[in-house]
Parts: structure tokens; sequence; C-alpha cells
């Protein structure tokens, strides 16, 4: 009995976890239908917008916005002028008579550039050479596990100011990093392991070295203010350019400074940066002298000519793609009020005009923009970028507006409220048509012309005729009906506006409001102090 | 009726877009032929008139569809209209090739001969759209 008793309640629960079981199913499955179902709405929509936005593109004019875009850019970048930077600070420090002059170059070059730079000034002095190198790769201090960032190499007479007046000898370098009077490591340059030996070097001489006025022989990284921020001094090791340069795996002599000093005349640096430049990149040019220093960098800034060419050109490109679009709008119209019916959105157009733009103008000019960075440059690119730019917002903006769907809701002519009716509480319907006529005889912005009164027993008639006064010819003619009822009087206000001339709209209400808000203010006063 | 061919031009030149936008393009191509710094820049520009030869017809597109057709079912001789399309490219190619004077006489005439064609290619490809079709086409 008891087996059966469970056996049954065993079905029982099956049968119930079965049907709970399939009812969830059939909830999921309708859940997952309707997202699915909206989801795929909502991929339709988005797939029929990119698809209609393809249409327009197929049409031939676009191969026509698409040269004019493209010229457009390649001749923007063809006309970009650029400047090198020129600063000149004036600063009283620097002796006036000799000039000092600096040279740095994009990467290590022969030291030959010395001697270029030597015949060049025509003085008789001796070139600093100076060896700076930032590691992309850096190398390892076995015994510490320092990172080494930078190399630096110089003469001679720069490690005497650093506190060592003997010639290094063979692989040994100066480093803040050590205490101790003579240190013996390995340095792993990536290439393979190398005995070194580190000498101590004191952390403020090197920080506040500087190899020409205000710049420190430690490469800049970037600047907090004015203030330089270098390289934290144990990740540089310093050493004579021999030493450096065999460190470096370099067979020849090479430098990425030169510094000569004490220069008679004066040194043009333009001139300077366009002589050595043609044989070795040149990074920036300074000249020192007569209480100011001058920058000449290779950083390039476009002329106003420049961005003047690109405005134009920009103009230029405008107006031909607004040309061939405002032929187009009749047939984009016509497109939108396709889809309109279709049940697209009213937006959808525009996402459609937009992503055409995208398209013919945005992309092409893109990869075009991607070719005058490759062949002429950074200064050409930002001509490019203004006039792309330029050209596209002012294409799509124009074919937005001209194609963009009415306005759904329009102001109709809506006349001034003609009629209004007055409920009170009174049952005097006697008192409250004389207070009305008393309310018209009194308003002093008309003059009563006619005013007719007749009351029954349970009903009143007041017809009046008002001439406004800040207007010759108009008026309101008003009629008014008071009725009892059970909860009690009603009175029904009719106005019409009259004019011997033809009545504006505004003054039609100003009058009729001006007459009707009277009665209305004048009775529910009476009303109040009545009851 | 070929006797009213100027006059139909001289109306579709002042109701129309057409030669506004050359001027502009013109005036704009100038500028940039007067501050060019590269010796590529004529050849490009040369282009971009060449593109706006085609836009200037383009942008009154139904105007001159509308003109060819009334001119067609006016009974209007062929060559009458392939006189208004000559004249009416010639002069939207001279205006645009005026920029080209200030690079030489050469220069001027390889832009009057480049844009002229383009226009008057266009201009073609209408009136063949209207007599194939004897309707007014839109674009």
């Amino acid at each position: 009995m008891i087996q059966l008793f469970f056996l049954l309640t065993y079905i029982a629960v099956a049968v119930a976890v079965g049907y709970a079981a399939t009812k969830y199913a059939s909830a999921e499955s309708v859940m997952t239908r309707e997202f699915k179902v909206s989801v795929k709405a909502r991929l339709a929509r988005i797939t029929s917008m990119y698809r209609l936005s393809s249409l327009i593109l197929r049409k031939p004019f676009t191969y026509l916005v698409l040269v004019a875009v493209v010229t457009s850019v390649i001749i923007s970048g063809l006309n970009t002028r650029y400047e090198n930077n020129l600063v000149v600070i004036h600063d009283p420090s620097v002796a006036g008579g000799t000039y000092d002059l600096m040279i740095r170059f994009n990467g290590p070059v022969s030291v030959d550039a010395c001697v270029l730079v030597l015949r060049h000034v025509n003085a008789d002095r001796h070139c600093v050479k100076y060896y700076r190198a930032v590691l992309d790769q850096p190398y390892t201090l076995e015994r510490g596990r320092e990172l080494i960032y930078v190399l630096i190499g110089v003469e001679d007479p720069v490690l005497r100011s650093l506190g060592f007046r003997e010639v290094l000898p063979d692989l040994t370098f100066i480093y803040s990093g050590v205490v101790e009077g003579f240190t013996v490591d390995h340095i792993n340059t990536g290439r393979g392991l190398a005995e070194i030996r580190l000498l101590p070097v004191s952390s403020d001489l090197l920080k506040n070295y500087n190899m020409f006025h205000g710049t420190p022989l430690v490469p800049v990284q970037g600047y907090i203010g004015t203030e330089p921020i270098i390289i934290p001094l144990k990740h540089v090791l310093i050493s004579s350019l021999t030493n450096v340069l065999k460190l470096r795996g370099e067979a020849s002599v090479l430098v990425t400074d030169v510094v000569v000093m004490g220069i008679n005349k004066y040194v043009s640096p333009t001139e300077i940066y366009g002589l050595v430049d043609q044989h070795y990149p040149v990074t920036e040019v300074v000249v020192a002298g007569n209480a100011s220093i001058t920058y000449l960098s290779q950083v390039r800034v476009p002329t106003k000519d420049s961005i003047i060419s690109a405005l134009i050109s920009s103009v230029t490109a405008s107006v031909v793609i607004i040309s061939i679009f405002s032929s187009t709008t009749p047939y984009l119209r016509e497109l939108r009020n396709r889809i309109l019916f279709m049940g697209f959105p009213p937006w959808a157009i525009t996402v459609i005009i937009v992503g055409y733009t995208l398209m013919s103008i945005l992309i092409p000019g893109l990869v075009t923009l991607t070719c005058v960075f490759i062949i002429m440059g950074g200064v050409a690119t930002l001509n490019s970028v203004v006039t792309l730019t330029l050209a596209w917002v002012v294409s799509t903006t124009y074919i937005s507006l001209r194609v963009r769907p009415e306005k759904l809701i329009t102001e109709t002519y809506v006349p001034p409220i003609p009629r209004y009716v007055l409920m009170t509480s009174l049952r005097d319907v006697r008192g409250l048509a004389e207070v009305i006529v008393n309310l018209i005889k009194t308003n002093e912005f008309f003059q009563t012309e006619d005013v007719e009164l007749k009351v029954n027993e349970n009903e009143a008639f007041i017809h009046a005729r008002m001439d406004y006064v800040d207007s010759w010819g108009s008026g309101v003619d008003i009629t008014i009906f008071i009725t009892l009822t059970e909860g009690g009087t009603h009175a029904s206000i009719s106005s019409t506006v009259f004019g011997v001339e033809e009545v504006s709209e505004a003054m039609s209400r100003s009058i009729n409001a001006l007459a009707i808000s009277r009665i209305i203010g004048g009775v529910r006063t009476w009303e109040a102090v009545y009851r | 009726m070929g006797s009213g061919i100027p006059l139909i031009l001289s109306r579709v030149i002042s109701r129309g877009s057409g030669l506004k936008v050359s001027v502009v393009t013109t005036i704009n191509v100038s500028l940039t032929l007067i501050f060019r710094s590269n010796a590529l820049v004529p050849y490009v520009a040369l282009a971009l008139s060449t593109t706006a030869s085609i836009a200037s017809v383009i942008v009154d597109f139904g105007f001159h569809s509308m003109i060819t057709y009334v001119l067609l079912i006016h009974g209007s001789r062929p060559n009458h209209i392939k006189t208004y399309i000559a004249l009416h490219s010639l002069l939207t190619a001279v205006v645009l090739s005026l920029p080209y004077v200030m690079l030489g006489f050469g220069s001027f005439l390889t832009a009057l001969a480049l844009t002229s064609i383009a226009a008057s290619l266009t201009l073609g490809l209408t009136y063949r759209v209207v007599r194939k079709s004897a309707s007014v086409p839109q674009i």
C-alpha cells in the first residue's frame, strides 16, 4: 500500500515537473522568439539603411564627388608651405662679442660633420663632439640588475669637468649608481656580455652639467613647465667617445651633437641649418651670443599662406560637391518619401545620407590622406585634414538639410476664442445681468456704443457693441445669454471682433481678451462678495 | 528655331546655377594657382576644373533635361540642339579655363579642351537620354 502511495507520488511529482518544464520551455521559446524578432527587425533596419547608402553610392555622380575630394585633398597637401620653428630667448647671462653654436642631429652621424661646420663658420676653433644614445633595447648591469637606457660619449675636457682628470681606461664608465672607488661589473648588451669597470660620479654634478647654454648633458625627455625632465641617472653610463662607441659596436667615430664655442663672427642659424641639413639630418641648431639664444628646430609649422590654400581647396571641393548634391536632391527626396512610407523613422534618411557621405567623401579622403602623409609628410597632411574635414562637414550638412523630412506638426490658423461659458453658483439672474452691463460700461479700454439688456424670469439677454479706444474703427460685439439652472446661473458669452480695416490675428486676440476678461473677473469678484 | 538657340542659352545661363558654380570654382582655382608652391598643383587643379565642368552641368541637370525635351517636342533639329550643347560647353569651358591663362596659352588651350569635352559629353549624355526615353529623366 505504501509502495503504491510512493509510486503515485513519484508519478504526480514527475508529471508536475514535466508540466512545469514544458510551460517554462514554451514561455522561454516565446521570449526568445520575441527577442529574435526584435533584434532581427533592428538588424533589418540597419541593413536596409546600409543598402540604401550603397544604392546611392553606386550612382555615377559618386565618382565626381570622389574625384573632387581626392583632387582637393591632394592640392591642399601640395600647396603646403611650412617654416622651421624659430625661437629667440633673451638671456643677459650669455656674453656678447663671441658666439657659441650647437647642432643636434637626428641620429648618429659621421664625425666629418664637425669639419663641415668649422669650414662654414670659418673659425679656428675646436669642435666638441658628443655621442648621446637613448637605447630602444636597454642594456643590463649584471650585478645590480640595473637597466641602462642612455649611453653618453664625451671628449676628455668634458670628463675633466666632471672630475676625471686622467684618461679613462678601456671600457671604463662613470656611473652615479656606484659608491665604491672602482667596481667591476658585466653588462648585457643584447649581443653578449662585456666586462666593464665603473667609477662613481656625483649625481648633482652630472645632473647640473650643461653641454651648452641651458642644455643638459643627459638627454631631456620632456618638460614640466620650463623645468627639463631627464632620465634618472642610475640608468645612464658616461665615458669617452671611444669606450661608448666600442660598447655600441660601432666601427667608425660617430657623433649626435657638436658644439663650437667662441666664434668671433655672427653665425646665422638658418644658414648653418640649410648647409648641414643637406648632408646630415639636423634636429636643432642653437646659436648663443649677444645676450640671446636662438633655437632653430626641425619642427615645422604651416604658414598662413598654407592654411589659406587649404581653406580655398575646401571651398572648391565643397562647391563642386554641393553642386552635384543639389542636382540629386529630387532623387533623394523621393527616396526619403518612399522609405517613410515603408515605416522607416524620419531620421533614417539623415543616417543614410551621413553613411553615404562617409563612404563617398570621408573614406576615400582618409585613404588620400594616408598617401599624402607617406609622400609629403605631416605638415601637408595637416593641411589636407583641414580641407577634408571642412568639405565633408559642409557637404553633409547641406545635403542633410535639403532632404530632411518636413515637420509633421504645422502651425495652423487658430482664430481668437469667440465663445466663453461662465458658471456661477448664484441664482439671481437680474443681479448678474446688471453687474455684467455695468462691467461693460465701465471697461476703460472700450467706449460703449450700444448696450441692450432684456431679463425674463429665468433668463437674461445682453448685447453690447464696444469701440476699442486705442484703435480707430475696431471694436467688439458681445452677446451674452444668462440662464438659470439647478446648480446656479450659466452665462454664455459670444464675441466678434470687427474692424474697418483688416484686423490682425494678434490684435483680434488682444481686443477679445480685454473685453471678456473684464466680464469674467468682475463676475467672479461680485460672486465672492455677494455670497 | 535655330535662331532662338542664343536666346535659350542666355536664359539657361541666367536662370541656372551652372555658371555660378563655374565662376566660384574659377576664382578658387585662380587663388590656388597664385599661391601654389608645387609644380604638380596645376595638373591636379586641371583635374578639379574638369570635374567642376561636369558638376556645373549636373547642377542644372533637371533644367537641361527639360530644355532639351522641350526643344525636341517642338521639333528642333538635332543640329540645333547640338549647337546649343556646344555653345554651352564652350562657355563653361572658357570660364573654367581662365585661371590657366596665367600659366601660358598652351595651358589655357589644354584646359579649354578638357573642360569643354567634359561638359559637352555630359550634356550630350543628357540629350541622348531624353531622346531615347522621350521624357525628362531624373538623375
